[in-house]
């Protein structure tokens, strides 16, 4: 979010000035985040550099239109998934758009601290249950959360319902929440613990 | 909570998605309990752990400057090199007037007439009017010389390269196009030449009208075998074996004349060589069959440069290709990973 007033100067130098160190500043920015998605669908390092140099490219060649592209990362990412398909042959392409064979590296060490609330078991729990997350779920959690995308990006993105965002994401966060909680109640926190599970249990 | 489960409550309230109910809801359970209260903080805690992650892949940056380069390579006109033409250009019209005035003086009244020099440098194209008022569309790496006022019985001009001619009817005036020791003559129509020295093939495509190529057939100064081209066929003389064919000229080829864009649908990538070695007078070698067969839509423009449309290509291709460039020829392949 505080990058937000420094990309719009960079996209202004590179539209403007063609400005190379810019636009070189503007690629570090994005560059890694790009490649770690395109990798999820491509699983070939080569591709993926390959994939996200021609967006790059692309962008570079377009460069005096990027002032008017309203969310330049939204606009990146969409740009990666579709050269990433693109790079795909057809069976591997409908398992992506699928989502249900993909590989998404979580990159687990980045995404959980290890701080005084969270002590070493307790974030190797959630490490575990975030591992476990099905590969589309884990694909949802990551652009909601590394990328902090919203809701109708993500749904653009993949071209997936709002709701479906949503329901995945909610899974995941359910998931790493009851290991949360029931690595606090063993530590005799619980007396409340039945009465409350029961009161936020879906009522129909 | 209204059916809800707690869970999609914090989910939405941690991507900042959640509505000013569900917040209050959200804080009425974390006030109930420590348990929630400790839950919500470390998922909050987790969630908002996002460390700035550093530039770890180089070869992406390398893989683009590579595209870069290579695109900056065919796109950047060598200002020596343009200017270098231009002066040569200047220097073979002033020793080739008196030459050419000297064999062209049965045409013309008198002397006084000069000689235009158009060059085209490669990447670029143009249009110029006649002094009969006919349109000529000059493409890349092209040359056209014409007088100033047509003052004989006939139009006469000199191209070297390639042209797209829209021409005024005038019966009493015939219309010549000169293209090396071959020539073309016209009433009025509209038609295309492509006659590049360097090339083997010496080619006429009619879009209206009627045309008549003299071919020189090379045994004597006025020895030519004439043809007669037929509405939307093209005659290609090839200069080494030649053979002389005729072949309908494929759709889509008056917007690249006159706009030098060339607009193409679920056409196979075999027959869309052959279009790119026209307009960018490259050569496609495939190295896979199977690319051949593969389709595509979009556009051909001659303002664009064989790489930018390759990219286009690599870019859309279902599967993965790849290609390289070398003597004027592209080898596309499949990509080996």
């Amino acid at each position: 979010m505080q990058q937000k007033p420094k990309i719009e100067i960079l996209v202004g130098q590179i539209s403007q000035f063609s400005d190379q160190k810019a636009f070189k500043q503007f690629f570090d920015l994005y560059a890694n985040r790009l490649f770690e998605f395109a990798f999820s669908f491509l699983k070939s390092k080569q591709l993926a550099e390959e994939a996200v140099a021609d967006v790059f490219f692309k962008v570079w060649l377009n460069r005096e239109t990027l002032p008017s592209i309203e969310n330049i990362k939204a606009y990146l990412f969409k740009a990666t998934y579709n050269t990433t398909l693109n790079y795909l042959d057809e069976e591997k392409r409908r398992k992506a758009i699928g989502l249900d064979d993909i590989k998404v590296d979580l990159g687990v060490d980045l995404i959980c601290p290890e701080t005084e609330l969270m002590t070493k078991e307790l974030k190797g729990r959630i490490d575990q249950a975030i591992e476990s997350l099905p590969p589309r779920c884990k694909l949802i959690y990551k652009l909601a959360k590394v990328e902090q995308m919203k809701y109708k990006e993500i749904a653009s993105l993949l071209d997936i319902s709002v709701k479906t965002i949503d329901h995945q994401l909610s899974i995941a966060i359910k998931k790493i929440g009851e290991e949360i909680r029931e690595y606090l109640s063993r530590d005799g926190n619980n007396s409340n613990f039945l009465v409350l599970m029961q009161l936020f249990i879906p009522l129909k | 909570m209204k059916g809800d489960s707690v869970w999609n409550i914090i989910t939405r309230h941690l991507a900042e998605e959640s509505t000013a109910e569900e917040k209050q809801a959200l804080d009425e359970w974390t006030k109930k309990d420590n348990l929630n209260q400790g839950t919500l903080d470390r998922l909050r805690e987790m969630w908002e752990y996002n460390p700035v992650r550093q530039s770890g892949y180089p070869k992406i940056y390398e893989a683009f400057k590579t595209r870069l380069n290579h695109y900056e390579k065919r796109q950047t006109k060598n200002p020596f090199l343009y200017y270098a033409v231009r002066v040569a250009a200047v220097l073979f019209l002033l020793i080739g007037t008196a030459a050419l005035v000297n064999t062209m003086v049965p045409f013309y009244n008198n002397r006084e007439i000069t000689w235009q020099e158009i060059t085209v440098p490669k990447g670029s194209r143009t249009s110029i009017l006649l002094p009969d008022s006919s349109k000529v569309w000059i493409s890349n790496n092209s040359k056209i010389r014409y007088p100033d006022k047509f003052a004989s019985g006939t139009r006469e001009l000199e191209l070297t390269g390639e042209a797209y001619f829209e021409v005024v009817h005038n019966k009493k005036k015939p219309f010549i196009v000169h293209a090396g020791s071959d020539r073309i003559k016209v009433l009025g129509t509209k038609f295309a030449v492509s006659a590049y020295p360097d090339d083997s093939v010496f080619k006429a495509e009619l879009l209206t009208g009627k045309i008549q190529v003299d071919i020189h057939t090379g045994k004597g100064d006025d020895s030519y075998k004439s043809f007669i081209v037929k509405p939307s066929y093209s005659l290609v003389y090839n200069k080494t074996s030649g053979d002389i064919t005729s072949a309908v000229i494929p759709d889509g080829f008056l917007d690249y004349w006159k706009n030098g864009i060339y607009t193409f649908s679920n056409e196979s990538l075999e027959s869309l060589a052959q279009k790119i070695d026209r307009i960018y007078n490259v050569q496609v070698v495939f190295e896979n069959d199977y690319i051949k067969t593969k389709r595509f839509s979009g556009n051909i423009s001659i303002d664009d440069n064989i790489f930018t449309f390759m990219e286009a290509v690599k870019r859309t291709s279902l599967v993965p290709l790849e290609y390289r460039y070398e003597n004027n020829t592209i080898f596309i392949n499949l990509k080996s990973d």
